[in-house]
């Protein structure tokens, strides 16, 4: 796999994810399929979710579907939905050769359609199949692993969509204040909670902190941990610190991030303005590049609340 | 390393034979050849070189291995408090690469400095079979015990008997 290529993939996701949180989640989907048949230069790509006989999105940009009689739109459905429904079954990716009479679809996709070349991917989430993308080519795309790890992180951000939306719901728990300057700190606040919610969603991470560059917790979001948030935050800070200090010695000034591995989850550490890091836990992603990617993101916008933070004395 | 107590221990300090530097040296060094990494040092999770190959400035070692031990220690309680065995550490380098740390056995570190133009998972690789052959050495070196004609020439590692005080005095300033 070349290593342009896996960037082009990854680039693709990331870019079509970074929205997902500020948009309306049937246009988030609408954008998701309309980029996804744009970057593999597919005629109609569709995205199923669940046992629904319909498409929860589809993309027809080229109007192949609209130009053809119904009838044979039928037929197109019932395929599309087939396809769907194997991958979701058990995981494995298909093409509509691996169907019942595939040759007669191929045929039959191609001759109506002008696409012989059909793709049917699985969207992955903590494990098991929750849905398909389905892609119909006019030509055959040499699809790579990276394809496939890119393709299972979106299973990811639309599993986390499905399961976490209601999170970013506006005004949650904020107590009212009389004074200004008190209500400019709890909007900065609120907007630094709502950037780790999204960190979270997107990444589907257990947990996501901020905390001080000196080892002082901040904040937290996710699942309920069994350590101790404060002395985690202390290691963690003292680990970057070290680190930082060890690429200098050779020869690199302003290491920016660490990424811890273990053997049940994974650690990714990025400074936020000099003063803070953020900080992502997460398990079995097949798409690490991108959880890169996403932090590297939040650390950007929280950095934009810095001074805000700085002023409020929460850094 | 992870076999029982194949190396003397003398205090806090553990302790090598002659030949089995030399041996370590020798799979460093064809882990170095194989990978296409620049440096690869052993350290012990006090902070004292053990065992290295590649390129190092040789006034900033003692600063090196006792950060590469800090950054040791820092992954072993993440990992801990994660409910993890196995740990390693990436530090990427921006445009110049990064560092590999990752755990050699019970009690020891091997940090791999790599460039830009080297596959980490290949490098990765080819470290974790260095760190099997390591651990099959010290394993020997344990069966074998202290004699095989060298008993006198066990010596502490390079610079052993250095604290590394003074490098921690370095960092912290």
């Amino acid at each position: 796999m070349s290593g342009d290529k896996a960037g082009d993939v990854y680039r693709l996701v990331f870019e079509l994810t970074a929205r997902a949180t500020d948009v309306p989640y049937e246009k988030f989907l609408d954008e998701l399929v309309g980029g996804l048949a744009a970057h593999y230069g597919a005629d109609v790509c569709r995205l199923h979710i669940g046992e629904r006989h319909s498409a929860a999105a589809s993309s027809d940009k080229s109007g192949r579907l609209a130009a053809v009689p119904s009838e044979d739109l039928s037929r197109f459905d019932v395929i599309d939905h087939m396809l769907a429904e194997e991958v979701r079954r058990d995981g494995v990716l298909r093409t509509a050769l691996d169907l019942e009479a595939g040759e007669e679809i191929v045929q039959f996709l191609g001759r109506v359609f002008h696409t012989p070349e059909t793709f049917a991917f699985p969207l992955m989430a903590r494990g098991k199949a929750f849905g398909a993308i389905t892609l119909f080519l006019p030509e055959s795309y040499p699809f790579e692993e990276a394809d496939v790890r890119g393709l299972q992180a979106i299973g990811n951000v639309l599993y986390a969509a499905n399961h976490k939306g209601e999170a970013f719901a506006e005004g949650k728990g904020a107590v009212p204040v009389t004074s200004d300057k008190l209500r400019a700190y709890q909007e900065t606040l609120e907007r630094v909670g709502k950037i780790l919610e999204e960190l979270l969603f997107l990444t589907d991470a257990s947990n996501i902190l901020l905390l001080d560059a000196q080892g002082d917790f901040i904040a937290k979001r996710g699942d309920d941990s069994m350590y101790s948030s404060a002395n985690f935050a202390t290691v963690v800070a003292s680990g970057f610190a070290a680190a930082r200090r060890l690429s200098s010695f050779y020869g690199i000034n302003g290491t920016r991030s660490v990424l811890h591995e273990g053997d049940r989850e994974d650690v990714f550490v990025i400074e936020v303005a000099e003063r803070a890091l953020l900080c992502v836990v997460y398990r079995d992603h097949s798409a690490p590049e991108l959880i890169t990617r996403w932090t590297e993101s939040a650390a950007h916008r929280l950095r934009e609340h810095y001074d805000a933070l700085t002023e409020a004395r929460v850094l | 390393m992870s076999r029982a107590q194949p190396e003397v221990r003398h205090g806090k300090r553990t302790v090598y034979f002659a030949r089995d530097i030399h041996q370590m040296n020798l799979v460093l060094g064809k882990f170095l050849q194989k990978s296409g990494a620049e440096t690869v040092l052993l350290v012990d999770e006090a902070g004292h070189l053990v065992a290295r190959q590649g390129v190092t400035s040789p006034t900033s070692e003692d600063t090196i291995t006792a950060l590469v031990a800090g950054t040791f220690a820092a992954a072993r309680a993440i990992a801990q408090m994660l409910g993890s065995q196995e740990f390693s550490s990436l530090i990427p380098r921006g445009s110049g690469g990064s560092i590999l740390t990752l755990r050699a056995g019970d009690r020891a570190l091997l940090a791999v400095s790599l460039g830009d133009d080297c596959a980490i998972s290949l490098v990765r690789t080819y470290a974790l079979e260095a760190i099997r052959r390591l651990d099959a050495i010290l394993g020997a070196s344990h069966a074998a015990g202290p004699g095989g004609g060298e008993t006198d020439e066990r010596i502490q590692g390079y610079r052993f008997d250095r604290e590394i005080d003074g490098a921690l005095n370095d960092v912290f300033g």
